[in-house]
């Protein structure tokens, strides 16, 4: 039997003007969130497809309970896709708390690449000039967290050992001081200490490409991303 | 905006697209780094994004004013950027009233 809270729950002081509102305040965060229950559409997202090989590389959303946004790749090394928010709406700060959570499931764990977080609009957000990412790279299975302000690049430990077709959820947590704490499936993996912050604004982004040759399914079941106002 | 690079041949092409109401546009390079480079350039706002647009747009002189058709030139419309002719929209028919019986 859950707790009723008939008068509403707030977190707000008297003075505030939604005191009387019986909801927590959501404008103390500023909130991307996106659970995949419809297509990234190229009105939102800008979307970076590749497809040298054979088929063609696509984000869809199948039937699929819980909603997932789906990249299906062309079949040489390199072909695959990335989908970037069109506006970069996330300033990090100090003072201000931010969290990334994802949860995804790739094709190819060792034979890719790809990024999952926030980053400067690039087609190549690897090396994005501002990144607060999760990334793994081609030869690896290793999925460690990355936090790059164009002068410093700092990456965590491997914060996960992907595997095939599995899925694991990610989540960083900025504490508006100077560290970065890194979770595998809620767990807490590595805190990244004395980090300098990207200073300035980055979009949500994400994408995965072929690291071999052959056509691969990556699934991302939903990206969170929370900042403090 | 969604854009797709593929190779055809020899040759490299990035097919841009838009939202439901707009076109599809088709760019070919020469290489894959020429390709990339103008699809980052264009990200980044270096260069101008195209134009998903596919209203068709008139054509004007240097002054501003229209330009008109040239007659000597059956297989173009100077009058239309793109030189096409735009296809007119049928007309929906409106019903006669109902005669009173």
């Amino acid at each position: 039997m859950p707790t009723h809270f008939t008068n509403g729950v707030s977190n707000t002081t008297q003075g505030n003007p939604l005191y009387q509102f019986g909801m927590l305040d959501p404008t103390q965060w500023h909130v991307f969130w996106d659970d995949f229950n419809h297509e990234p559409l190229s009105t939102e997202w800008t979307i970076t497809a590749t497809s040298v090989g054979s088929g063609t590389s696509a984000i869809s959303t199948p039937d699929v309970a819980g909603g997932i946004a789906r990249i299906t790749t062309a079949a040489n090394e390199d072909d695959g896709l990335f989908a970037q928010t069109i506006g970069e709406t996330f300033l990090l700060a100090s003072g201000k708390k931010a969290f990334v959570k994802t949860r995804i499931s790739v094709g190819d764990a060792t034979q890719s690449d790809m990024v999952f977080g926030l980053h400067s609009t690039d087609t190549t957000p690897q090396d994005a000039t501002m990144r607060f990412q999760f990334e793994s790279v081609d030869g690896s299975a290793a999925i460690y967290f990355n936090s790059d302000n164009n002068t410093t690049d700092s990456d965590s430990e491997t914060i996960a050992t992907l595997a095939d077709d599995t899925f694991v959820t990610l989540a960083a947590y900025w504490d508006g001081v100077a560290n970065i704490q890194c979770f595998a499936d809620n767990v807490l993996i590595d805190t990244m200490n004395s980090i300098t912050i990207p200073g300035a604004e980055m979009a949500v982004g994400f994408g995965y490409l072929n690291g071999a040759a052959g056509a691969e399914t990556t699934d991302i079941d939903y990206i969170f991303v929370a900042n403090e106002r | 905006m969604q854009t797709q690079l593929t190779k055809s041949g020899a040759k490299w092409a990035i097919e841009c697209s838009g939202g439901p109401d707009e076109g599809t546009v088709s760019k070919e390079f020469a290489s894959q780094e020429a390709a990339e480079k103008w699809r980052r350039d264009v990200t980044l706002g270096n260069i101008e994004a195209p134009d998903l647009n596919t209203k068709p747009k008139r054509n004007r002189k240097p002054s501003g004013k229209f330009k008109g058709d040239n007659p000597k030139t059956p297989n173009k419309n100077e009058a239309w950027v793109g030189g096409k002719t735009p296809k007119k929209k049928a007309k929906t028919k409106k019903k006669a009233p109902a005669k009173k019986k």
